[in-house]
């Protein structure tokens, strides 16, 4: 496969999944999180578009912009400017708003509803995700060498030996780059959590997928200077994501200095202070005030108010077996039972086997003949691993580990579920690539075939839970807990976000079928709701109201949230829900309504 | 890796995924169409009234409870506990954990009561009709919920006063109500008392049989986070008391049981919510009061 035609089917790649998000994604919910951020994202992105105007002084002067930047500043503004300008661009214009209600403006190439809009640079994200793993799979199933056993360990680490050379350096029969590269992209993107936080606007896929990004140009640069000056924008536009990305360069550290320490041989002057840490430690910070206005009046006291936020984040609810979780110590098998939960088992043995063999190989402290004879073979402090292996294999498992391991903690808040370590899979899809081919290149006679069949067979449940989520795929499980009904068995999770409202809340058959007015929104967030209304999604009669005067209630199914169900009972005299929105069979959502029977 | 090694990898890699194709194939389609409510609730309708069903599948509940009238009344969604029910059906998803049969929140109900007796059962496609029978049930004699005009109530400054089902006390609020304890509901008296206060409930010249039953827990989750603190209860039969615990909310709907000699007695209970307010990061406020949920009851029940 020439390098064109990757470039292309990685193209091909990742806009379908941009498209496919972009279509599917009308069907799911606004979370609550978006609410938020749909209004912060038109207050960033007026700001912006005012700088095109001639009120730019102004515009730039601390008071407009600290105003335009207040609002969500517990989060980076990259995403929100971006979701912003891009409802600025293709928002389809609200319906005639009533008194007291806002619409959504027409963009400039109106084709899409402004929630739509605004979610489409968190797909586009997903879609470079989907291209990069496309092309780093793809390369990781170059020919290799015959041989890689590895050399003997010298004695002495003076002069440095040079690693000898293998015998027969003629390729093994590759594993098609091709398969490879739709193993990783699939493994990834054909997961239901991952694919329903691929489409929202909020930020998990999107640092998930700058993550990649970042470790892919670290990769480079290792061994290329061009690409050691790109990591640390690059790092900047990760952070200003979203805070898991602070965490990047403190692995990249560890895994630079596990490389030069088990190369067993003395670092170059040069290779104490290589150009892509440089960069990152330059170039990043700069990139990252940059990108957030809301920084350029305080940029210290504002960091530091940031990182108190999240390090002192609320303890919210989340049930896992059957248990609700709100407050430390929370059980540290959490993520690694949730990741068995939520991903097929067979595309995570893949997973597992592709970590274990990168580490052992990985792991042994000689230095392994170098794959590329691109590169100079004298490491420099621009090129600082030039000659020596990148050691990928510890790279994918220092970045699969680490999110899950970090979420293990007693102390740290889980309420998120499996969103806060989407950044793992990446990793976990680029190490069952490794592994696939591996066995792809290690089978033999009748055998042969046998990757490829394996490989169709181990995507499908992947895909298959996916598709049968949509749009509920945050309470999706796998095959092997039993699907949505299993995991009720389990007591596992069914939803956080407030987005599984009933279709005929949001498009009734007629005027009357709306739900009676008001109603009870319970998990609905209000800004959700507006949103909804800004599109003419919402019927303008169906207003909103606390529990005891609603005529009508929304209930999401949540353990923690029982009491409001009862409220529900109490103030509508019944306990019959009018309308039960489920996902094979278990209810996510109940429409309560006044004239149901008790 | 050697070619043996990479075929034995794939053989696990082809099995597991295989197993995954049937799973999914189970996991991944709904099982209950109309056709099986329909058919549900036309075998709950033939039912005796008396007989409570309970959900084997408690998830189920909304949608039970949409189609299903038989899984409405409060005996079934809102019973303390499994005594005093000598029959009673569970439905339950034939796929789902135990076939459906029972639950995990049956077995808190049993209480002390030995595993109950499967009489039978109906296939009703998707859903399956568990048919009970418990010799040790006991019967109930007197339920301080279903008369509550029996009842006499007063705190520490006097008696409280009924009406429209509500006691009005000086230091107390009463009501019959089905309140969330332990993530369940729960039909009882609701009781919402100053701190550090007595309420007493009598029901003069009640018939009592071999033991009187209750339980006691607070509402609601959010008011359980902020305040742990325990309640105190005292039973006192003809001037007596009989008994005394200690209950916190961490025992979620904690029961209590004293054996009493069948007859015509006196019953006092009486309640001590140490403090019912709740604890911020600006120290402890009376406001919002956690609700204290309250029930009892007289059994006959044959020794065992």
């Amino acid at each position: 496969m020439t390098r064109r035609a990757r470039l292309l089917v990685a193209t091909a790649l990742g806009l379908a999944t941009t498209v496919l998000l972009s279509l599917g994604h009308r069907q799911v919910g606004y979370v609550r999180d978006e609410g938020i951020y749909f209004v912060a994202s038109r207050a960033h992105a007026a700001w912006a578009a005012r700088l095109f105007s001639s009120d730019f002084t102004t515009t730039l002067a601390a008071p407009a912009r600290d105003r335009a930047f207040a609002v969500n500043r517990e989060h980076p503004a990259l995403m929100k400017i971006a979701g912003g300008l891009s409802a600025r661009l293709f928002a389809e214009p609200g319906p005639e708003a009533r008194a007291g209600q806002e619409r959504a403006e027409a963009g400039l190439l109106p084709l899409m509803p402004e929630g739509a809009a605004m979610r489409l640079p968190a797909q586009l994200l997903a879609g470079l995700a989907v291209a990069l793993l496309f092309l780093a799979g793809a390369s990781l199933a170059a020919p290799a060498p015959r041989d890689r056993k590895p050399p003997p360990v010298p004695k002495d680490t003076s002069p440095v030996p040079e690693p000898p050379v293998p015998k027969d350096t003629s390729p093994v029969p590759g594993a098609s780059p091709l398969l490879a590269g739709l193993c990783a992209a699939s493994w990834f993107i054909a997961l239901p959590h991952v694919w329903f936080h691929a489409g929202l606007h909020t930020f998990d896929v999107p640092v998930a997928a700058a993550t990649l990004a970042v470790v892919l140009i670290y990769r480079r640069a290792l061994t290329d200077r061009r690409w050691a000056l790109a990591l640390g924008p690059a790092l900047g536009v990760a952070i200003s994501i979203k805070h898991n990305a602070l965490f990047i360069p403190v692995l990249l550290a560890l895994h630079y200095g596990l490389c030069l320490l088990l190369a067993r041989r003395r670092p170059t002057p040069g290779q104490w202070l290589p150009l892509p840490f440089l960069a990152m430690a330059v170039l990043a910070p700069l990139t990252v005030v940059a990108l957030w206005p809301w920084l350029w009046s305080d940029p210290i006291g504002r960091i530091l108010e940031y990182v108190e936020f999240h390090r002192f984040h609320a303890y919210y609810n989340t049930e896992f077996l059957g248990i609700n979780y709100n407050r430390p110590p929370l059980p540290i098998s959490y993520p690694f039972v949730m990741t068995w939960a939520t991903v097929p088992s067979a595309a995570l043995l893949l997973a597992l086997l592709g970590l274990a063999l990168g580490l052992r190989r990985d792991l042994r402290p000689s230095p392994v003949p170098k794959a590329s004879h691109t590169s100079p073979n004298t490491p420099t402090w621009s090129a600082p691993l030039a000659g020596q292996d990148r050691r990928d294999g510890l790279l994918w498992a220092l970045f699969a580990a680490f999110p899950l391991v970090l979420i293990a903690i007693p102390t740290i808040p889980i309420f998120g579920g499996t969103k806060h370590w989407l950044t793992a899979y990446p990793f976990f899809a680029l190490a069952a690539t490794s592994a696939w081919i591996a066995l792809a290149r290690a089978a033999r006679g009748r055998w042969r075939r046998a990757p490829v069949l394996v490989l169709a067979a181990l995507l499908v449940p992947g895909v298959w839970s996916t598709i049968d989520g949509h749009p509920y795929g945050l309470s999706q499980y796998a095959p092997l807990v039993g699907g949505p009904r299993g995991a009720a068995d389990l007591g596992l999770m069914r939803g956080f976000w407030g987005h599984a409202v009933p279709p005929s809340l949001l498009a009734p058959a007629h005027p009357g079928a709306a739900p009676q007015s008001p109603i009870y929104l319970h998990d609905l967030h209000e800004l959700a709701r507006l949103q909804y209304q800004r599109e003419g999604r919402w019927a303008h009669e169906t207003a909103p109201a606390p529990v005891n005067r609603a005529r009508s209630a929304l209930f999401f199914e949540e353990r923690h949230m029982r009491t409001h169900e009862l409220q529900i009972w109490s103030a509508e005299g019944t306990v019959a829900p009018t309308e039960v929105l489920t996902l094979d069979d278990v209810p996510l959502t109940s429409l309560y309504g006044a004239s149901g029977p008790r | 890796m050697t070619p043996r090694q990479a075929s034995a990898a794939l053989l696990v890699l082809a099995l597991v995924a295989a197993v995954e194709w049937v799973c999914a194939a189970r996991a991944y389609r709904a099982q209950l169409g109309p056709d099986a409510w329909t058919r549900a609730a036309e075998a709950l309708a033939a039912l005796p009234q008396t007989e409570p069903v309970f959900l084997g599948t408690p998830w189920l509940g909304p949608s039970a409870r949409q189609h299903l009238p038989a899984l409405r009344p409060w005996s079934s969604l809102a019973a303390p506990d499994l005594y005093g029910l000598p029959r009673f059906h569970v439905l339950g998803l034939a796929s789902a954990s135990q076939s459906g049969a029972w639950s995990s929140e049956l077995t808190t109900d049993l209480g002390e009561l030995p595993p109950p007796n499967l009489l039978g059962s109906e296939d009703l496609g998707s859903l399956h009709l568990y048919h009970y029978e418990q010799p040790a049930s006991g019967a109930v004699l007197t339920d301080w919920l279903a008369e509550p005009d029996a009842l006499q109530l007063r705190d520490d400054l006097g008696p409280c006063r009924l009406s429209q089902k509500t006691w009005s006390c000086k230091q107390a609020r009463i009501t019959r109500d089905t309140l969330e304890v332990s993530y369940r509901p729960r039909r009882c008296l609701a009781i919402d008392l100053a701190d550090n206060r007595t309420l007493e409930l009598s029901r003069p010249r009640t018939q009592l049989g071999t033991v009187l039953r209750g339980h006691l827990g607070f509402a609601d989750f959010n008011a359980r986070l902020r305040n742990d603190a325990p309640a105190q209860l005292e039973l006192l039969i003809d001037d007596i008391t009989i008994g005394r615990w200690t209950l916190s909310d961490s025992q979620g709907w904690a029961a209590f049981a004293a054996p009493t000699t069948p007859g015509i007695h006196d019953v006092r209970l009486r309640l001590t919510t140490l403090l019912g307010g709740t604890w911020t990061e600006q120290g402890y406020s009376a406001q919002p009061h956690r609700t204290a949920c309250l029930e009892l009851r007289a059994l006959s029940e044959a020794p065992r």
